[in-house]
């Protein structure tokens, strides 16, 4: 079962699902919300029909009352009235039935209802009646008025004259049922112990009664005929012996009601059909317009990202291209250096040989060239150009690239440094001084450390030329500190005038003329000691120049 | 024009030099065309030789310790405007360029330099020495060429010796001037003077060689030239 369920679970696709569910949701919703209507609607129809079946007892009680008055009241009338209670007193019954024979035409004109009027004596003996013919004797008693049933049931009212006898008035008892037809508009029954029915008149209530009977020949509470609906209500009433009852019964028509809340249920669910339809529909549809915009939006975002990576990979090339021409604009810068470096190492041997090549030639011009002077000359000559060799030479040991790390003496790559710069420096009358601690070996790439150390003398340098500054110095030492070596390059030229400091490192930025500086000597100069060395390049202003330093780790 | 470099011969020049290579070579070229070189190692020394010696030319390097070379032309300058002056260097940049532009220079060698240049600058300074003159007339048939050292007269050349040359050419710095005889020993020997029976001589025969009407003897007072 379960994995049936979840087999279908993987087989419905998410729109299908998310249907069901909502639809399923919109069900229960629906549910609730038809089965409280039909509550609230069954609730009303209840309440108004208990409110009126309290308005039929009440109206029923009330005429009850009001007609126990009435007739008291029309036989003390009558009592009080001339000769009447002489008569009474007498117990005349002639003088009674004469003097009472006008009286008992005008009440029965105005209740038709009223179907006799009796004079009893103090023993309860019939003295006079008119009407239809009484018991006659009735023995008198205060509770004597209300129902008893005499072959059939009548109402009686007793009214006592003093102690000589009484009056009573017997009453069909429907007129109580015209009475509630009257005033509520709904026709009862009054139905018997036996079973026997008094109507109003002869009308459908019996076929209605018919119906209202179950299995046990009793009225049940709702009934149905073939097209209507009824509730019974019922009033229990005793008769004045106490021994004989009787039900009133009426059958209201609650159709309307019923039909009220089978329309109000059917209309609940009508409505929830169509919504749920809607629903239905716009789930499906929207549900389609979703789908599409998402695959819309993944396609585009698909597009998006293929893009982006495009992009970061074009900006990755041109990172690189740049990186590299960068080192090439090093590399040339290096190359420049060098170049520049050689021609002041050189201008000097040069010129030296050229005056000795115009002094051979003078002497020879005149004669004066001796084989001695010669041979000197020669000799000179030769020296000069060891010498230029040896410059060339060392030159291209420092600009050659280095393959593997080794231990080289740090003191030693610093002093060759110094020798190759030493000629650049003194024809700029620029004094350079150098301190070391003690010998230093580290393990590394002594060129690159060389290569550095001489641009940053080469700014330096240029610095200081540039300033125009007054008795130009370039001081460098060599010191170990906590396991670290540290090579310091200052001068006095007055410092980096970039803010923050930092950013001297970074390409392109340089402070000196535009035809000097290519402005990526120190950057290339920072990560050559960054990442092959494992070192730093650091910068500070001292009170009169500029302080690099060159961090290496110690072996 | 060619042998105008032999006025040089009887001339001192001072040459400042720091790097002793290429300073030995040059000297030994410099004594080759003047009588005397005298040498410095930077530029004061340069600077004190100069009051010292008050030599005729002047050849100085720009990059020197203590004092530039540009330094000493311009202490130079403030006394004398005159003397030529030949400035080596190893820059070309225009700063100093400028800086010797200003305080007039003969010539501007930049090192390494040829054969050619630094003779070409020789015969610019010993021109300048001559005042820009290669023929003075002494009268209408006596003419004297200083390049030569050598007179001309009604056609016919009279060489003159080296001292005779340079006490003509002192006598035509100073024509209508009388000189006296200490002031000609002092100008052509100065500290080291022969003899004044030598002096005469010398006077003597340059009269012969010029005519003695041209170089005439006031007697008491010394020598003018018309």
């Amino acid at each position: 079962m379960i994995k049936k369920l979840r087999s279908l679970h993987d087989r419905l696709s998410t729109k299908v699902k998310t249907i069901v569910l909502v639809l399923g949701l919109f069900a229960l919703l629906s549910f609730v919300f038809v089965y409280l209507r039909y509550v609230d609607t069954r609730t009303f129809t209840e309440e108004s029909q208990t409110f009126y079946a309290e308005r039929i007892q009440s109206v029923y009680a009330e005429t009850l009352k009001r007609t126990e008055n009435f007739y008291r009241n029309r036989g003390y009338a009558n009592l009080n009235s001339f000769g009447i209670s002489t008569a009474l007193e007498e117990t005349n019954a002639t003088l009674l039935q004469e003097l009472s024979e006008y009286r008992w035409e005008v009440l029965k004109a105005e209740n038709p209802f009223l179907s006799s009027m009796a004079f009893y004596d103090a023993n309860g003996m019939l003295l006079a009646s008119l009407g239809r013919k009484v018991p006659l004797s009735v023995s008198y008693q205060s509770t004597l008025t209300g129902f008893c049933l005499d072959e059939t049931l009548w109402y009686r009212v007793l009214v006592p004259w003093k102690t000589y006898g009484f009056i009573m008035f017997e009453l069909d008892p429907r007129y109580f049922l015209a009475e509630i037809v009257e005033l509520t508009g709904l026709e009862g029954f009054i139905l018997m112990q036996n079973n026997t029915l008094v109507t109003l008149y002869q009308s459908s209530i019996e076929r209605l009664f018919q119906y209202s009977l179950d299995s046990h020949h009793q009225v049940r509470n709702t009934f149905s005929t073939a097209s209507s609906l009824f509730s019974t209500h019922r009033i229990v009433q005793n008769d004045v012996s106490g021994e004989n009852f009787f039900e009133v019964l009426f059958f209201q028509d609650i159709t309307p009601a019923k039909q009220r809340l089978s329309h109000a249920i059917f209309e609940s669910v009508v409505i929830i059909m169509l919504l749920g339809v809607v629903a239905f529909v716009v789930l499906h549809w929207g549900f389609d317009v979703l789908i599409r915009r998402i695959e819309e939006l993944n396609a585009t975002l698909e597009k998006r990202v293929e893009e982006e990576i495009k992009k970061r990979r074009a900006n990755e090339a041109i990172a690189k291209e740049k990186e590299q021409l960068l080192v090439h604009q090093s590399k040339l810068a290096s190359m420049g250096e060098m170049i520049g470096n050689i021609a002041h190492q050189w201008r000097q041997p040069l010129t030296q040989l050229n005056t000795i090549l115009i002094a051979i030639e003078l002497f020879y011009e005149r004669g004066k060239l001796t084989p001695s002077m010669l041979q000197k000359k020669i000799q000179e000559a030769q020296g000069q150009i060891d010498f230029m060799s040896n410059t060339v030479d060392d030159f291209r040991h420092f600009f050659a690239p280095q393959k593997q790390k080794e231990r080289f003496n740090l003191s030693d790559t610093i002093t060759n440094a110094l020798a190759l710069v030493q000629s650049s420096l003194a024809n700029n009358t620029i004094t350079c001084t150098y301190t070391k601690e003690k010998d230093l070996f580290i393990k590394g790439y002594s060129n690159e450390v060389a290569q550095v150390l001489l641009n940053l003398i080469s700014n330096a340098k240029d610095i200081l030329l540039e300033r125009n500054i007054q008795n130009p110095h370039i001081h460098i030492a060599l010191m170990e500190k906590e396991g670290v070596v540290a090579i310091e390059v200052s001068d006095n030229g007055g410092g980096v005038h970039v803010s923050p400091i930092e950013k001297i490192f970074e390409p392109y930025v340089s402070t000196k003329h535009a035809s000097m500086g290519t402005g990526i000597g120190l950057y290339m100069s920072k990560i050559i000691i960054e990442k092959n060395s494992h070192g730093q390049l650091h910068v500070k202003n001292t009170p009169i120049g500029a302080c690099f330093t060159i961090l290496l780790p110690s072996p | 024009m060619n042998n105008i470099l032999s006025i040089l011969e009887n001339r001192t020049v001072l040459y400042a030099e720091d790097e002793p290579g290429i300073r030995n070579n040059v000297v030994q070229i410099l004594e080759l065309f003047f009588n005397k070189v005298l040498v410095a190692k930077d530029g004061k020394e340069a600077w004190f030789l100069y009051e010292e010696e008050r030599p005729d030319v002047l050849i100085v390097d720009i990059c020197m310790p203590l004092m530039d070379g540009l330094e000493v032309v311009t202490a130079v300058r403030k006394s004398n405007q005159l003397i030529p002056i030949v400035v080596l260097s190893a820059h070309r940049d225009e700063a100093n360029l400028w800086r010797a532009v200003e305080q007039k220079i003969s010539k501007y060698l930049t090192k390494p330099f040829r054969k050619e240049a630094l003779l070409e600058a020789l015969r610019v300074c010993a021109l300048e020495l001559l005042g820009g003159v290669l023929h003075v007339e002494l009268s209408l048939d006596v003419s004297y060429a200083p390049c030569e050292k050598c007179l001309t007269c009604k056609e016919e050349k009279i060489p003159l010796s080296n001292q005779e040359s340079r006490l003509l050419e002192y006598f035509i710095a100073r024509r209508g001037q009388t000189l006296s005889f200490e002031e000609i020993q002092d100008h052509l020997w100065r500290y080291e003077a022969p003899s004044k029976e030598a002096i005469k001589a010398l006077i003597k025969s340059l009269r012969k060689k010029v005519g003695k009407e041209h170089i005439k003897n006031h007697y008491g007072i010394g020598y003018a030239l018309d």
